[in-house]
C-alpha cells in the first residue's frame, strides 16, 4: 500500500517539474526563471557559500556581531518555540483535521488504507514542504547567522519544523480527544491558562528567592548581558522550561560537525517521542479533513476565477456615496472599487485616523514638547509620503488588476475603452491622493522644530506641502496607469488578483515587471520634472521667492502629467477595446497556489 | 434583432467558427446546439462583443457591433454559463452599478420589479458569497434585464439550477420573447431547445449544419419520421449515432 502512496507522490512531483521545465520554452517563463534564479543566487546562496568558506568552523554568530549573540539567539528562539507550542493548546477550537487535497480524499479515504496508514502518508508527504521550508530558512538565516555548515543548518531547520509539525498534530489529536470527552474549548483554555499562571507564579517566586537582578556591570555590554542571560537560563525553572526547545535548536546552531553529531541524538529522540505520541493519540479526523479540503478547494477556485476576495471572506460594506442611475459612467467603476476597498478606506476611517493623529500630536506638543517621540511623529510623514507613492500602488490593486479576470463581463459594458480604464484607476488614485494629502497636512503642521538654521519655517513647509499635494494626483495617476498598463499590455507577465504564482520564474517575472515599471515611471516623469526644474531653478528666481515658485512649478508639472495620463488612457483604452480575450485570457497568471 | 453575416473566428490557424450567417427577429428564440468544441460559446462571445470576430458582421438591434459598439452593447444582454458577479457588491449594489453603466433612469422601480419577479427581493442586501448557484443566476439575469435589452444571449442557462430554478428560467426566457426580445440560447440540453426555442441552429466544428424553424430542421433531417425527437435530429445532423 505504501508503495502506491510513494508512487503517487513521486509522480506528482516529477509531473510538476516536467510541466515547469516545459514552460521554459515560453520566453516569459524562461526570462522569469533566469531573473529569479539570479536573484536567489546573488542575494542568498552566494552570501551563504562565502560565509561558509570564510567562517567555516567558528561558533555561530550574527554577521558583524560577536559570539555572545549565539546565547541570545538560542534563548530567544527557545522562548519562541515554547510560545508556539503553548498557542497550539490555547487557540484552536476546531476538531483535528489533516491536510489532504480533495483528490487525495476521493482516492485514499475509500481505499483499504488504515487510519494509521493515512497519518503516515500525511506525515511523510509533509516532509517535502518541510525540507523546502528548511532550505529557504537556511538561505535567509545564512545571511545573518555565520559559522557552521549549510547542510547542518538545513538539517537543523528541518528538525525544528518537523518537531513543530508533529507537536501540532499531536496537540490537535489530544484536543479532539478532550472534546470527545466533554472538555469544551473554553474549559481547555482555562486549564492551559491555569498552568501558565502557575508557571508564572513559580517563576516569580523563584526569581524573588534566588535570582539577582542584573547589575550595572551585567548591562555594561552585550557579552556581559549574554553571560547573565546564559547563567539565568541554566538555573532554576528556566532550565527545565527551555530544556526541550534548546535541545531541538542545538543542531541548527551547531558550529561544527562534531557539535552537530552531539546535538543530533537528543533532538532526534524528541522527534521520535512526538511521533509515538501522535500515533497513540490518533482520533477520527476524516470529517473535519473533508470539510477543510472542501473549504480550501472553494477558496482556490475563487482565486483561480479571479474572485480572490471570496477566498478572503468578504464582508458587506456600505456604499461610499449614493450612485445615481444617470451621470458619468466611469463613476460607477469608481463607486464599485471604493466599495471593494472596504472599511479601511472609508472617509470615516481616515477622518478618525487624522483626528487621532492630530489630537495625539497636540497632546505630545503640549505636555512633552522636547520628547524624541514628538520629533519622530513629526518626521513620520516624510518617510510615509515616498512609501505611499512607490509601494502602495502595488498593493492597492482595486482596479484592472482586480477586474481583468472578469474581462468577458467588462467587455460587454457600453463604455469606451479609455472610460473603462479611467473608471478603474480612479478609486486607487483618489484614495492614495487623499491619504498623501493627510500625511502632508500632518507633516506641515507638526514637523519638529530643529535648530533655526536647519529646519524649514511654517511658510516654507506650507509651500512644500502644497506643491506636493498639487503634484500628488498626477504622480499617482501615472504610477497606477503604469501598473494597469503592465497587466493590460502583458497579461502573461503580470499577476491578476493578489498574485499566487510561486517559484523562481514567478519571482523572476515580478522582478522584471517591477524593473520595467520603475523605468517607465522614470521616463514618464522626465518631462514634468524638466518643466518643474526649468520653472523653479531658472525662471522662478527672477520674479518671486521659492515658496511661491514651488507650487507654481508643481502645477506646471501636474498639467504635463495630466496630458501624459490622458494620452496613456487613450492608448490603454484602444488596447482594451482591441484586446482579444481568446488569446489573452489563456496567458493570465491566475495559477493560484 | 440579431443579424449575423459571414461570422468567422480564427484561433491562429484553427477556425473555431466558420462563415456563420443567421437572423433572429424580435420574439424569436434561436437554440444553438452542437457537440463540445462546435464553437457555440465562441459564437456567443463574438455576438456579445466580448471578443472580436476575425471576419463577418454582427448587427444588434440595427447597430453594427464593430462600428457602433456602444449602441449595440446598450441593446444587448449576455449571460455566460457561470454568473460573473463582483464578490464585494450586494445584490442591490449590483443593480445600482448596472443602472449607472446603462443609464437606466427608473432603475429603482425596474430593479425592484425584477427582484420580485425573480424571487430574490429578500436577498437584496446579500453578497454573492451568501447566495446559492440559482440565486446568483437570478441576480445575473436581473442585472442583464435591468436596461430592457432588445437582444439577449444565454450560454447554458440551466447549468446548476434546481427544478424550481429551471422552471423560473424557462418562464423568464419565454416571457421576454413574448415581449419582443430576440433571444439566442446555447445549450446541450436538447429538450430545453425543443421546449422553448422557435428556431434551431446546429453547429459542428464551427460550421452550420442545420438552421431554420424547429419543424424545418426536423423535416430536413428526419423526413421519414416526422415525430422524431430533437435528439434524433441532432445525431443525424452531426453524424453521430
Amino acid at each position: 500500500m505504501f508503495t502506491a502512496l510513494v508512487f503517487l507522490q513521486t509522480r506528482l512531483f516529477w509531473n510538476r517539474v516536467r510541466v515547469q521545465i516545459r514552460r521554459l520554452r515560453q520566453p516569459k517563463y524562461l526570462a522569469g526563471t533566469i531573473a529569479g534564479a539570479a536573484y536567489v543566487y546573488f542575494f542568498l546562496i552566494r552570501g551563504l557559500l562565502s560565509n561558509n568558506r570564510s567562517t567555516g568552523t567558528q561558533s555561530p554568530q550574527l554577521a558583524g556581531l560577536g559570539p555572545e549573540w549565539a546565547t541570545l539567539i538560542e534563548v530567544g528562539a527557545a522562548l519562541m518555540l515554547v510560545t508556539v507550542a503553548a498557542a497550539a493548546w490555547l487557540f484552536p477550537t476546531k476538531r483535528a483535521s489533516l491536510d489532504f487535497t480533495e483528490a487525495e480524499i476521493a482516492f485514499l479515504f475509500p481505499a483499504p488504507i488504515s487510519r494509521t496508514g493515512l497519518i503516515h502518508y500525511r506525515i511523510a508527504r509533509s516532509q517535502i514542504p518541510l525540507l523546502f521550508g528548511s532550505f529557504i530558512m537556511t538561505l535567509f538565516s545564512g545571511r545573518l547567522l555565520q559559522g557552521g555548515q549549510a547542510w547542518m543548518h538545513w538539517m537543523g531547520w528541518w528538525l525544528i519544523l518537523a518537531t513543530l509539525e508533529l507537536h501540532r498534530l499531536g496537540a490537535a489529536f489530544t484536543r479532539t480527544r478532550l472534546m470527545d470527552r466533554g472538555v469544551t474549548s473554553a474549559r481547555r483554555r482555562l486549564l492551559v491558562l491555569g498552568v501558565l499562571a502557575l508557571l508564572a507564579v513559580a517563576f516569580w517566586t523563584w526569581a524573588r528567592l534566588s535570582l539577582t537582578a542584573p547589575t550595572s556591570e551585567d548591562l555594561a555590554d552585550l557579552s556581559r548581558l549574554a553571560g547573565y542571560l546564559e547563567h539565568t537560563a541554566r538555573s532554576g525553572p528556566w532550565f527545565w522550561l527551555l530544556l526541550l526547545p534548546r535541545c531541538i535548536l542545538r543542531p541548527m546552531l551547531a558550529s561544527s560537525a562534531g557539535s552537530f553529531a552531539l546535538a543530533l541524538p537528543p533532538a532526534a529522540g524528541l522527534v521520535a517521542v512526538l511521533y509515538v505520541w501522535v500515533m497513540r493519540s490518533q482520533v477520527a479526523f476524516e470529517e473535519a479533513t473533508i470539510e477543510q479540503a472542501r473549504a480550501r478547494a472553494k477558496a482556490l477556485a475563487s482565486l483561480r476565477s479571479g474572485h480572490w476576495q471570496t477566498a478572503a471572506r468578504v464582508k458587506r460594506r456600505g456604499a461610499p456615496f449614493h450612485l445615481a442611475p444617470l451621470g458619468c459612467r466611469p463613476i460607477a467603476l469608481l463607486w464599485k472599487n471604493l466599495i471593494s476597498m472596504g472599511m479601511a478606506f472609508t472617509p470615516r476611517f481616515w477622518v478618525a485616523m487624522a483626528a487621532m493623529a492630530v489630537v495625539g500630536t497636540m497632546f505630545m506638543k503640549q505636555f512633552m514638547p522636547q520628547s524624541v517621540g514628538l520629533k519622530i511623529v513629526g518626521l513620520l510623514p516624510v518617510a510615509l509620503v515616498p512609501m505611499l507613492f512607490l509601494v502602495v500602488p502595488q498593493i492597492l490593486t482595486m482596479d484592472l488588476r482586480q477586474d481583468l479576470a472578469m474581462i468577458d463581463t467588462l467587455k460587454t459594458y457600453p463604455l469606451r475603452g479609455w472610460h473603462l480604464v479611467l473608471g478603474e484607476v480612479l478609486a486607487p488614485v483618489a484614495v492614495l491622493t487623499a491619504v498623501q494629502c493627510l500625511c502632508l497636512a500632518w507633516g506641515v503642521a507638526f514637523f519638529p522644530d530643529f535648530e533655526a538654521s536647519h529646519g524649514p519655517s511654517l511658510s516654507e513647509r506650507l509651500a512644500i506641502g502644497i506643491a506636493l499635494a498639487i503634484a500628488a494626483p498626477g504622480l499617482n495617476m501615472i504610477s497606477l496607469l503604469i501598473h494597469n498598463a503592465a497587466i493590460l499590455l502583458f497579461p502573461g507577465w503580470a499577476r491578476v488578483g493578489p498574485g499566487q504564482a510561486r517559484g523562481f520564474e514567478a519571482m523572476g517575472r515580478s522582478i522584471l515587471v517591477m524593473i520595467a515599471q520603475i523605468t517607465a515611471l522614470g521616463l514618464a516623469l522626465v518631462l514634468p520634472a524638466g518643466a518643474f526644474a526649468a520653472l523653479f531653478f531658472i525662471v522662478g528666481p527672477l520674479w518671486a521667492s521659492w515658496t511661491v515658485v514651488l507650487p507654481i512649478g508643481a502645477l506646471a508639472a501636474l498639467v504635463l502629467m495630466a496630458f501624459e495620463a490622458y494620452a496613456a488612457l487613450r492608448m490603454l483604452g484602444d488596447w482594451f477595446e482591441r484586446m482579444d480575450i481568446s488569446t489573452e485570457l489563456r496567458t493570465l497568471d491566475t495559477t493560484a497556489a | 434583432m440579431i443579424e449575423v453575416e459571414g461570422l468567422t473566428k480564427l484561433y491562429g490557424d484553427f477556425a473555431a467558427v466558420s462563415d456563420l450567417s443567421f437572423v433572429v427577429r424580435p420574439g424569436e428564440v434561436l437554440g444553438l446546439v452542437g457537440p463540445n468544441g462546435a464553437g457555440k460559446t465562441t459564437t456567443l462571445r463574438c455576438l456579445a462583443g466580448v471578443m472580436p470576430p476575425t471576419q463577418g458582421t454582427v448587427r444588434i438591434a440595427g447597430h453594427d457591433l464593430a462600428t457602433a459598439p456602444l449602441a449595440a452593447k446598450q441593446a444587448l444582454a449576455y449571460f455566460p454559463d457561470e454568473p460573473r458577479l463582483f464578490d464585494y457588491l450586494t445584490v442591490r449594489q449590483h443593480l445600482d452599478f448596472t443602472a449607472r453603466l446603462y443609464q437606466v433612469a427608473d432603475a429603482e422601480r425596474v430593479g425592484e420589479e425584477l427582484l420580485r419577479e425573480l424571487e430574490i427581493v429578500d436577498k437584496a442586501d446579500a453578497l454573492p458569497g451568501e447566495l446559492s448557484r440559482g440565486m446568483k443566476q437570478k441576480l445575473a439575469i436581473a442585472c442583464g434585464l435591468l436596461h430592457a435589452p432588445q437582444v439577449a444571449f444565454f450560454d447554458e442557462p440551466l447549468t446548476g439550477l434546481d427544478p424550481y430554478g429551471i422552471r423560473r428560467m424557462k418562464d423568464t426566457i419565454l416571457e421576454r420573447a413574448r415581449e419582443g426580445m430576440a433571444l439566442l440560447i446555447s445549450s446541450h440540453l436538447l429538450h430545453l431547445v425543443d421546449e422553448i426555442c422557435t428556431h434551431l441552429m446546429i453547429l459542428k466544428q464551427g460550421r452550420r449544419v442545420a438552421y431554420g424553424t424547429i419543424d424545418e430542421v426536423r423535416r430536413q433531417f428526419a423526413e421519414s419520421a416526422p415525430d422524431a425527437s430533437i435528439e434524433d435530429v441532432f445525431f443525424r445532423a452531426t453524424g453521430g449515432s
